[in-house]
């Protein structure tokens, strides 16, 4: 995946809601023409860790998501989310789809997710901020 | 005495049903939030989803208000559910040094690297009883939260490497002899034998009760200690 891509789909997985569900819902009325080929299900990930006593990796436990497949022509766009969440599943796929053809409204669309990553930052920023005010200062005795 | 084979019950057990739903709501308060408990019941959910071994913290709450918040009963409700359920995927190997880091101590260093951060934690506290949530009302909360909010610095989280990692470097731990990984036994597909190769009792802790894990732990600590006495 190119970097721009992976950028993205960082981005897409914490994109607010609300946000996603607009760009989404202008994507498809831009280009009507694309389909629904597997409908949002839920289904599980199983996540995998490796240990580093051994640098083994191991089984550590699944995780609930919803993912949908759309289609435009041959080319299908794929969403994947945590969580039962059947509308950011199939609006994940939808923006993935586009966003992989070039197609619709693309500019608006990644103008609209670099703002997203910015507010994400600045979110990530203050709770680690939060957190930080309870590192510990040592004061040597003697 | 042996086995008397009965039938029946049916009757009885599907009263019991309605009669544990009625325990639930009989009392004139009303119906908690799903939200609510995921919010406010935090390292609940936690505790059910890791014990449930499936990460999906609406329906580990939606679980605890169904059990009352019998914990045990709740793993057992989440267990179940994931049995339900396809597995579609697995994951990529995560690296955990990239884990979001929220409380990170160390008592054998002092200085790791990173910095001792406390994170919330309750282990510093009186355990006090705070008779003042008897009446948390929304405009205390919001008061709290904006002074809480305040003049937050701007530091981006660090990297926190891997004690074991220092240790390594130092010369004070052996390097793992390098070999390749072993296949992955997943317990949840195939019956638990021993001797469990070490990725089959990974998963079993990752998913162990949480008593049971702190019991585990506490008698291993006081074997250790003994057998260290011992060689003193």
């Amino acid at each position: 995946m190119s970097e721009k891509g992976e950028r993205f789909r960082t981005i897409l997985h914490r994109v607010d809601k609300g946000i996603l569900g607009q760009l989404a819902r202008s994507v498809l009325a831009a280009v009507p023409e694309i389909r629904v080929i597997k409908p949002p299900q839920v289904g599980l990930v199983m996540i995998r860790a490796r240990e580093t006593v051994e640098n083994q990796p191991f089984n550590l436990g699944e995780v609930l998501v919803t993912e949908c497949t759309v289609a435009l022509g041959e080319a299908t766009g794929w969403g994947c989310c945590l969580g039962d969440d059947p509308d950011r599943a199939y609006h994940l796929a939808v923006l993935d789809l586009v966003l992989h053809l070039g197609v619709g409204p693309v500019e608006r669309i990644e103008a609209a997710l670099l703002a997203e990553e910015e507010r994400i930052l600045q979110e990530d920023v203050s709770e680690f901020a939060s957190i930080a005010r309870s590192q510990v200062q040592f004061d040597v005795l003697g | 005495m042996g086995c008397v084979a009965v039938r029946g019950g049916l009757k009885a057990i599907e009263n019991a049903e309605r009669l544990v739903r009625y325990f639930r709501v009989k009392g004139d308060s009303w119906s908690l939030e799903v939200k609510q408990i995921r919010e406010q019941f935090r390292l609940a959910v936690d505790q059910v989803m890791a014990e449930g071994s499936l990460y999906a913290p609406l329906y580990a709450a939606a679980a605890l208000k169904q059990a009352e918040g019998d914990t045990i009963e709740v793993s057992f409700i989440l267990r179940a559910l994931r049995s339900s359920l396809p597995r579609n995927h697995y994951a990529v190997v995560a690296d955990t040094r990239e884990m979001e880091i929220i409380r990170r101590i160390s008592a054998t260093f002092k200085d790791i690297p990173g910095g001792q951060i406390l994170g919330p934690t309750r282990d510093y506290t009186q355990r006090l009883l705070d008779f003042s949530l008897m009446e948390e009302g929304s405009s205390e909360i919001q008061k709290f939260k904006d002074e809480f909010l305040t003049g937050l610095g701007d530091d981006d989280s660090p990297d926190f490497p891997k004690i074991v990692e220092m240790l390594r470097r130092e010369g004070l731990l052996e390097e793992p002899p390098p070999k390749p990984d072993e296949p992955l036994v997943d317990i949840t597909r195939e019956a638990l034998k021993f001797l469990a190769p070490r990725s089959a009792r990974l998963q079993v802790l990752a998913r162990g009760e949480t008593g049971g894990m702190l019991a585990i732990a506490y008698s291993v600590d006081f074997l250790s200690s003994r057998i260290r006495n011992a060689i003193i």
